[in-house]
């Protein structure tokens, strides 16, 4: 995105003055280069807010955000300011405000280990199933069980990445090259295994959602808590290991409680941090809905020192993976 | 799946002491405090009076136990942790952590997982943090299990008995002088005051 400073390019605000936040550029991925040239409306020193839509595509959780002056000699002009890290905050921007190629406010990386990690285990799984099936595929048609184990758990490992249309076609054929030998019980078996997987596949992908979200997002959740143990966190509240943590609303009361999906704890240099993760729900541009965006800004003003970590649900067309903190979120901490 | 059941509550030790009596003596216990072990020999706890420190919170938050019926075991779950100097990729750390393999330079911990124990609740009593500070404890439970939710409703009905209702947490006696008398009440000691409890 082109530097926009001075210009508020928000179509609701044309005529306000604008203050100027940083950008994540390209290629830049720490925190110390931060860029200004994104415009928003600028704010008195001192003055908090609430979310302020940004371009009309994003939102700036400006209530997190403490406006400050220019630091050292550089004072900002009139009815300008600019928005910076106080001490104890951090600015807290959705996947480096771009949430179309980041999943996670740090977005300091994506993870390709934690998905590695569960494809290894997903692939030894299907390898599994495959390799019975095949086994029996074998001894119903009478070729070596070793090719049917071998065969299956090709079929098994790579199932995913075969199209429907050929998968229809090698059921097809394995159909029909049993009933031309007239082995019916191996067509039956072959076909009912088929109709079976096509079943399964289907009725997954339908489970019923609740409160806590689709089995998807329950399942990523869990994913989320295994990875961020094996990183030494350890799970507090929720990650489907626990009673999700809740956060009271304004004076203790119900109205406006949050239910955080993850919370984990882990000691650095002899203080406990505190981490909360949330999946969030997105618009069609990337970006949390407004409502997801509310929740996480009322655990962050709840907790000011804590970090809050937005993570996209599963199934929403975009990569569903965690941050890699590569240790850096605890350097960032101290 | 529903919201999982969790009751918070206030209360100091004198509030606490009538209702974890009445608890213990209608039923036989075992507790494991929820934290991370070295090895799999969790030390138990066999009554709700051996809680240490009760009614005070050395942290930020009050300690957690994970309650079971005296005859249920506490089994601890293997987690494996890459480590800070992995010597292999950290991505194929990650990956043989996640599958349960510990890699060089990981190391092997223990915790205790309410998702492991069908029957249990977990249990925070909560507690002054300062004279002025009293910390939330809570009675929650992830499951709907018919022996969690007992359980769970004989803490509540136990513990909660002479608790006054103040929004959505129940506060003790003793508690609620110190509410009145302009004491902090929450749930977190870091967590900022606009979550501190108000009467009403």
């Amino acid at each position: 995105m082109p530097g926009i400073e001075g210009t508020c390019a928000s179509a609701q605000s044309p005529n306000l003055p604008c203050a100027a936040i940083g950008e994540w550029r390209d290629g830049a991925r720490s925190s110390n280069s931060f860029s200004p040239n994104i415009a928003v409306p600028a704010l008195s020193p001192g003055t908090r807010s609430t979310l302020l839509p940004l371009n009309t595509a994003r939102y700036l959780v400006a209530l997190l955000l403490l406006v400050i002056p220019l630091p050292g000699n550089s004072q900002p002009p009139a009815g300008r300011a600019v928005i910076a890290r106080s001490p104890g905050q951090r600015i807290y921007l959705y996947a480096h405000a771009d949430p179309v190629m980041n999943t996670d406010p740090t977005g300091h990386e994506t993870l390709p280990s934690l998905m590695t990690g569960f494809t290894i285990q997903a692939i030894g799984f299907r390898m599994l199933i495959g390799s019975a099936v095949g086994v029996w595929d074998a001894n119903f048609r009478g070729y070596s069980q070793w090719k049917g184990l071998a065969w299956g758990a090709v079929g098994g490992a790579i199932g995913p990445l075969i199209p429907w249309q050929l998968g229809v076609t090698l059921t097809a054929y394995g159909i029909g090259e049993a009933l031309e030998d007239g082995d019916y019980d191996s067509a039956l078996f072959r076909g009912a295994t088929a109709v079976l997987g096509a079943g399964s596949l289907r009725w997954s992908s339908k489970l019923p959602g609740g409160r806590l979200g689709n089995l998807n997002t329950q399942l990523q959740n869990s994913r989320l808590a295994a990875y961020l143990q094996t990183k030494g966190w350890k799970i507090r509240n929720g990650g489907g290991q626990g009673a999700e943590e809740r956060i009271p609303g304004v004076g203790g009361g119900r109205n406006g409680e949050t239910w955080v999906d993850i919370t984990a704890e882990k000691n650095v240099g002899g203080t406990v941090k505190t981490l909360r993760v949330q999946t969030v729900d997105t618009l069609a541009n990337g970006a949390p809905t407004p409502r997801e965006l509310s929740a996480a800004s009322r655990i962050r003003a709840s907790f000011p020192g804590d970090k809050v970590l937005l993570v996209p649900k599963a199934g929403q067309g975009m990569p569903a993976t965690p941050p890699l903190f590569h240790g850096g979120e605890d350097k960032e901490e101290r | 799946m529903s919201r999982p059941r969790v009751v918070q509550f206030y209360a100091t030790k004198s509030d606490l002491e009538p209702g974890l009596r009445a608890i213990d003596s209608a039923q036989r216990l075992t507790l494991a405090e929820d934290r991370v072990y070295e090895n799999s020999n969790v030390p138990t706890l066999r009554s709700l009076a051996e809680i240490p420190d009760l009614g005070k919170v050395q942290g930020r938050r009050s300690s957690r136990f994970l309650v079971l019926r005296e005859s249920e075991r506490v089994n601890p779950a293997r987690v494996v942790q890459t480590g800070k100097k992995s010597k292999v990729p950290r991505g194929v750390a990650t990956a043989l952590a996640l599958i349960g393999i510990c890699p060089p330079g990981g190391k092997v911990t223990f915790e205790i997982r309410q998702s492991d124990h069908p029957s249990s609740i977990v249990f925070a009593a909560g507690g002054l943090a300062n004279p002025q500070l009293l910390i939330a404890g809570e009675i929650a439970t992830m499951h709907e299990t018919a022996a969690s939710r007992e359980l769970h409703g004989l803490f509540c009905k136990e513990l909660l008995r002479g608790f006054t209702k103040v929004k959505s947490f129940d506060v003790g006696p003793e508690a609620m002088v110190l509410l009145k008398s302009g004491g902090r009440l929450t749930i977190d000691a870091k967590a900022r005051d606009i979550l501190d409890l108000m009467a009403d």
